[in-house]
């Protein structure tokens, strides 16, 4: 196995305790899988492959050219995830146009009360980018706080769905993949991380992170590997939502 | 980085030039503030985590899997002094340890990712109970004590709820491990739409890495990690009747949870 990514920040004594403490265990895959994908949307990826302290200039959440990659490598994923029948699931933020839902998350950034300026462009940060956009059967659940199971509906539609894992992409991985896996582990799913599917706009924090969740939470294993253990999966194991087209969905009227 | 912190943060050593760059283009870490009526959270001070004495984690360990070394010591004085000066104002202090039970079935999915688990059941050859909260900081009466199973002291708890009962609008974090429940129950506060301060020197972990990323990620986007001094200098300056309903024990009853009979 090659080196963690983990290895060049991690002192010689937090190798030594790791070793002896007997974290970072492999959990295993489960028997029916969902596949999360956090918070891919322009907000975080920018609208387009640039350096980082470019991309943030007008996106401030902005993971710069590294989202680029993972975007593929989840592209990837969600092909297999189609072809097997298995769930796809993304989130993205949600917010009221006067931002008085932002609560917490106005409180420790300084560029909290920005809309992202772009001139040229009447894109939505909480759009998912169109490389990945969300197919018919596909299930998108809106957030507003870092894990995906805070305020949503996700884990009622993991349990009807019936499933006893997921796998795990998107971004940030210090943030929202990270408050996921931890509310998947608490409610004893088994959770799986695509290495190369999850992105940060901090170099560290990516690489501890990763640290963190793979000695206690959840495997951080390769793309590929993902991938193969799809192949090994039989079809039909989901009755997926039928999929009306995005058009024909309608809000409910109380 | 805030920019009321001028010194060097335990963090900076870890970060990359360009996470450096990003964080202080990003506008991530600035000051939250604290709050009106803030309760001090003492997240998993047991001796699983601390060791029954300050000794070398790589010693420590070899009896307690779960244990944070020396330094686990270091914080508990800190924590001491925290608990004391929220008391003195009749703040509210609020410790989470773990329970399982004795069979083992509900570790559920802390059993996965660790082959030492099985250690983490009663074991016959330590006279100390893992979850017991180490007494040089043991809840006094009036403190209130929620049993957890899992990351954060939120999940399956009622800590949400007595924080509403007490009318706290913020917390003061602190205990073990920095980057495991320590963290998860500041992004619940977060996400809860509290205000959040981290004691840096009332947190510890048995990672040196994943401490100072963990704090570091915390500072950025979730609370205000900031000295113990700062926090007492803080809690100095609150009234001491802002929380008429702390809970009221009589001697005799003291803080111990009891199993209420229901029909």
């Amino acid at each position: 196995m090659s080196e963690p990514i983990w290895n060049q920040f991690l002192t010689d004594r937090d190798k030594a305790v790791f070793e002896a403490s007997g974290y970072g265990a492999r959990g295993g895959f489960g028997k029916k899988p969902a596949l999360l994908v956090i918070d891919v949307n322009y907000a975080f990826c920018g609208d387009k492959s640039e350096p980082i302290l470019e991309s943030i200039k007008r996106w401030r959440n902005s993971c710069g050219e590294e989202a680029w990659p993972a975007v593929a490598a989840i592209r990837s994923l969600i092909d297999k995830a189609h072809v097997k029948g298995l769930p796809v699931i993304y989130t993205t933020g949600v917010r009221r146009e006067d931002n008085w839902d932002a609560g917490s998350w106005g409180w420790k950034n300084s560029r909290g009360a920005e809309k992202p300026k772009v001139p040229v462009s009447n894109i939505d940060g909480n759009q998912i980018v169109a490389e990945i956009a969300p197919a018919p059967q596909d299930i998108v659940i809106l957030k507003q706080k870092p894990s995906g199971f805070f305020g949503t509906n996700l884990a009622s539609y993991l349990q009807l769905l019936g499933c006893d894992s997921v796998i795990v992409t998107g971004t940030t991985t210090s943030g929202c993949v990270r408050a996921t896996v931890l509310d998947a582990f608490s409610l004893n799913f088994r959770v799986a991380l695509a290495e190369e599917g999850c992105f940060d706009r901090s170099q560290a924090s990516h690489a501890i992170n990763l640290r963190d969740m793979n000695a206690k939470y959840a495997d951080v294993v390769k793309t590929a590997e993902v991938l193969s253990f799809f192949d090994t999966l039989p079809a039909g194991l989901f009755e997926l939502p039928k999929g009306a087209p995005a058009a024909e969905a309608k809000a409910v009227n109380y | 980085m805030s920019e009321d912190v001028k010194a060097d943060r335990i963090w900076d050593a870890y970060l990359t030039e360009r996470d450096k760059k990003v964080f202080a283009a990003s506008g991530f870490g600035a000051r939250a503030g604290f709050g009106k009526r803030p309760a001090l959270l003492v997240i998993d001070v047991s001796y699983g985590f601390a060791g029954d004495k300050p000794e070398p984690i790589l010693d420590s360990i070899r009896r307690w899997s779960n244990s944070c070394g020396a330094e686990s010591w270091d914080a508990i004085a800190a924590i001491d002094s925290l608990a004391k000066a929220f008391r003195a104002k009749k703040l509210p202090v609020i410790y989470t340890t773990g329970q399982s039970r004795a069979d083992g079935w509900d570790i559920g999915s802390w059993a996965w990712k660790n082959t030492r688990t099985d250690e983490s059941v009663p074991k016959p050859t330590q006279d100390l109970d893992a979850n017991a909260i180490v007494s040089a900081i043991a809840p006094e009466p009036q403190d209130i004590v929620v049993l957890k199973q899992k990351p954060s002291g939120f999940f399956g708890t009622n800590l949400a709820s007595y924080l509403q009962l007490l009318g706290a609008d913020s917390v003061i974090v602190t205990g073990t491990t920095t980057s495991g429940c320590v963290r998860a129950t500041v992004i619940d506060a977060f996400s809860l739409n509290f205000r959040v301060t981290v004691a840096e020197d009332g947190c510890f972990d048995r990672s040196q890495a994943s401490h100072a990323i963990n704090l570091c990620d915390m500072h950025a986007k979730y609370a205000d990690v900031l000295p113990s001094s700062e926090i007492i200098a803080h809690v100095a300056t609150l009234s001491d009747d802002l929380f008429p309903g702390l809970p009221k024990p009589s001697a005799a009853e003291g803080s111990h949870l009891r199993l209420v009979s229901s029909s």
